[in-house]
């Protein structure tokens, strides 16, 4: 499955130390020059998270592409290159970015979905996903009460299913 | 061209700290009377001079009103978080950090999570 992460996407995963989800469920994984600057951006900062999304690219599970450097930010260069790349997937959490990748036709998911999904497909166990959710919660991730409560009962319907 | 070593005895002579005088820009601000007795005040207790003082708490301010800006872009959906950490001149990391601290929240957008999680009911 061919996908494009956004700069949110990366950070999470690699802060969760568990950017090999994304390349095991999505194998085509890209993302654009700019969001890699982006990302990139937190190691002179002192943010040494970023390394594992640098090891991640020089493994080849995550190819760099290039935009025509018209894009104005991250986000809006993931969503160029998912249109040129005819990519129908983003990886994105941002709530203008997903709009403006709805906006241009495109399926966006956020963290909270790869988690789901990872649990579904058997990469993770019902603990190891709530333990993922929780600490993604911890970094100040926003879900309604509501929407929590429905990603735990379908966690749970997932985890006996298994 | 000034050699590096040269250019760096320089910097310590009374003749580069008036030179640098020099190129600096000069601004006048009126403050009410407590605000600059506040100042003055504070720069005696940190034993530090008025100008460096003010200096300090004018980039220092600055450096905080752009972030509160652009956490207020991102809050009304005006900016995407890449757009508002640029904004913020912080890298990503940093601006989700100082979201953290001021106890704000990453949104996503709700409507579409609900709509993507169909798939696993």
């Amino acid at each position: 499955m061919k996908a494009i992460a956004d700069a949110s996407v990366l950070i999470f995963f690699a802060k969760l130390d568990r950017l090999e989800i994304l390349s095991s469920i999505y194998p085509e994984l890209y993302a654009g020059g700019i969001v890699l600057a982006e990302v990139m951006k937190g190691e002179e900062k002192g943010f040494q998270d970023c390394l594992r999304v640098e090891s991640f690219v020089r493994e080849g599970k995550l190819k760099i592409v290039h935009g025509s450097g018209k894009a104005l930010s991250g986000e809006h260069e993931t969503v160029l290159l998912a249109k040129k790349l005819k990519i129908g997937a983003v990886l994105m959490d941002d709530f203008s970015g997903v709009r403006f990748a709805k906006l241009h036709g495109l399926k966006a998911f956020s963290c909270p979905y790869i988690l789901l999904k990872a649990l579904k497909e058997g990469l993770l166990s019902f603990e190891e996903f709530n333990s993922l959710l929780d600490r993604l919660l911890s970094f100040n991730y926003f879900i309604s009460p509501l929407l929590l409560k429905k990603i735990i009962l379908l966690s749970q319907g997932i985890g006996k299913g298994k | 061209m000034i050699p590096a070593l040269k250019r760096q005895t320089l910097k310590n002579t009374f003749e580069y700290n008036v030179f640098r005088c020099f190129c600096m820009g000069v601004t006048t601000v009126r403050l009410e009377d407590e605000e600059l007795e506040e100042l003055r005040r504070f720069a005696k207790e940190s034993g530090v001079g008025q100008s460096a003082l003010f200096k300090s708490a004018l980039s220092e301010g600055v450096k905080e009103l752009r972030i509160k800006a652009a956490l207020e872009k991102y809050r009304a959906h005006k900016a995407s978080l890449s757009e508002a950490a640029a904004k913020a001149r912080l890298s990503i990391w940093e601006f989700l950090e100082e979201m953290r601290k001021r106890g704000l929240y990453l949104e996503t957008d709700e409507g579409n999570l609900g709509e993507a999680l169909k798939e696993f009911e």
